[in-house]
């Protein structure tokens, strides 16, 4: 990890495909499916089951954030910058549409 | 309608999960040529609206998926997503305020340039390199592209990890799938806060996604994907020429 270049934030280090929990995606996938799929016999629950779609990673992103405080504040703090970054744009969105 | 909809879904999950290319450049062009046979034309912003939604499918499905593989750099995705993010929202604004027959164009291109590299074939570097400085501002540019045209991004975020990272192809692959639900979450957010994005038309190319990218890895072995690449490719051909002709031809389509 040393010898990589500190002045490049991308820099892969050797644990960094850990940390996103493994359940996570899985199980949203499955409850994307069964809410999209009420969505089209309950049109009105399409919001929700979009929203539950747009959910997903801002949850993911939001658990490493917590879970890897202590473990690999990096990787934690990567999570925060790009929770960061949706929540300027949620904040803004009215003002760019 | 829906039915039609959600079969506009499945082929976009099947081929993305068979040629790693389905997402926007399928949903785009096929809601704005079918949808109008049901009496339910849309213009190509909210075509590129709903697509943002199928990108999220698509980056949810392969996420699920490469994850067990191990394939994900979630630190880099993390660290390049706010590029993309930037770029979505300037993709997602110009998206919104630039003529149509403008978008189409950039579309048309952009599916020649697909179905360029399909017949050609991507350059690609299979081994770990230092990362080049242009990396933040062509991850910016693919936001751009993704937010602009409802596309997932992989078409140009790939190359750029895996040529100017130095990510070999697989990681590449599978990062970007994991960066472009959070920059499609950003898009979504832009595009329906100026109300073109139709949620009962997203949900059922959402679920056409899922359920076609899950079909698509079982496909995927029973299915010539060479043969699929040319049919592919001259389908993305004759889908350029129809836009350019829709928006350069026809008159009062834009």
């Amino acid at each position: 990890m040393t010898d990589k270049p500190k002045n490049i934030p991308f820099t892969p280090g050797t644990s960094e495909t850990a940390g996103l929990p493994s359940w996570l995606f899985p199980a949203g996938f499955w409850v994307a499916v069964v809410a999209l799929a009420l969505a089209l016999l309950v049109p009105r629950l399409a919001l929700w089951a979009v929203g539950w779609v747009m959910l997903v990673p801002v949850l993911a992103a939001l658990w490493v954030a917590l879970a890897a405080l202590k473990t690999d504040r990096r990787l934690s703090v990567a999570a925060l910058v790009a929770l960061a970054g949706l929540a300027v744009v949620f904040f803004v969105k009215g003002l760019l549409a | 309608m829906i039915l039609a909809v959600l079969a506009i879904g499945l082929l976009a999950g099947v081929l993305g999960a068979i040629l790693g290319l389905g997402g926007g450049v399928v949903v785009v062009p096929a809601l704005e040529f079918v949808l109008p046979y049901f009496g339910h034309p849309v213009t190509i912003t909210q075509a590129v609206a709903v697509s943002q939604i199928g990108v999220l499918a698509v980056g949810l499905a392969g996420t699920a998926g490469y994850l067990r593989q191990g394939l994900i750099r979630a630190r880099t995705g993390y660290l390049l997503s706010p590029y993309t993010i930037l770029g979505g929202v300037v993709g997602s604004w110009l998206g919104l305020r630039l003529p149509a027959k403008v978008v189409a164009t950039v579309f048309a291109v952009l599916l020649l340039y697909s179905a360029y590299n399909l017949l050609r074939g991507l350059k690609r570097v299979e081994v770990e390199r230092e990362p080049s400085r242009l990396v933040p501002p062509a991850m910016t540019f693919s936001g751009i592209m993704s937010g602009l045209l409802g596309i997932g991004g992989g078409t140009v975020q790939v190359p750029v990890m895996n040529l100017l990272g130095g990510i070999p192809i697989r990681q590449a692959i599978a990062t970007s799938t994991f960066i472009m639900g959070l920059t499609a979450v950003a898009n979504a957010l832009v595009y329906s806060a100026s109300g073109q994005l139709d949620y009962v038309i997203a949900a059922a190319v959402a679920l056409g996604v899922l359920v076609g990218a899950r079909s698509g890895t079982v496909l995927a072995a029973r299915i010539s994907a060479q043969n699929l690449k040319l049919f592919f490719s001259l389908l993305l051909i004759f889908t350029a020429l129809q836009l350019l002709y829709k928006y350069w031809v026809t008159t009062g389509a834009i």
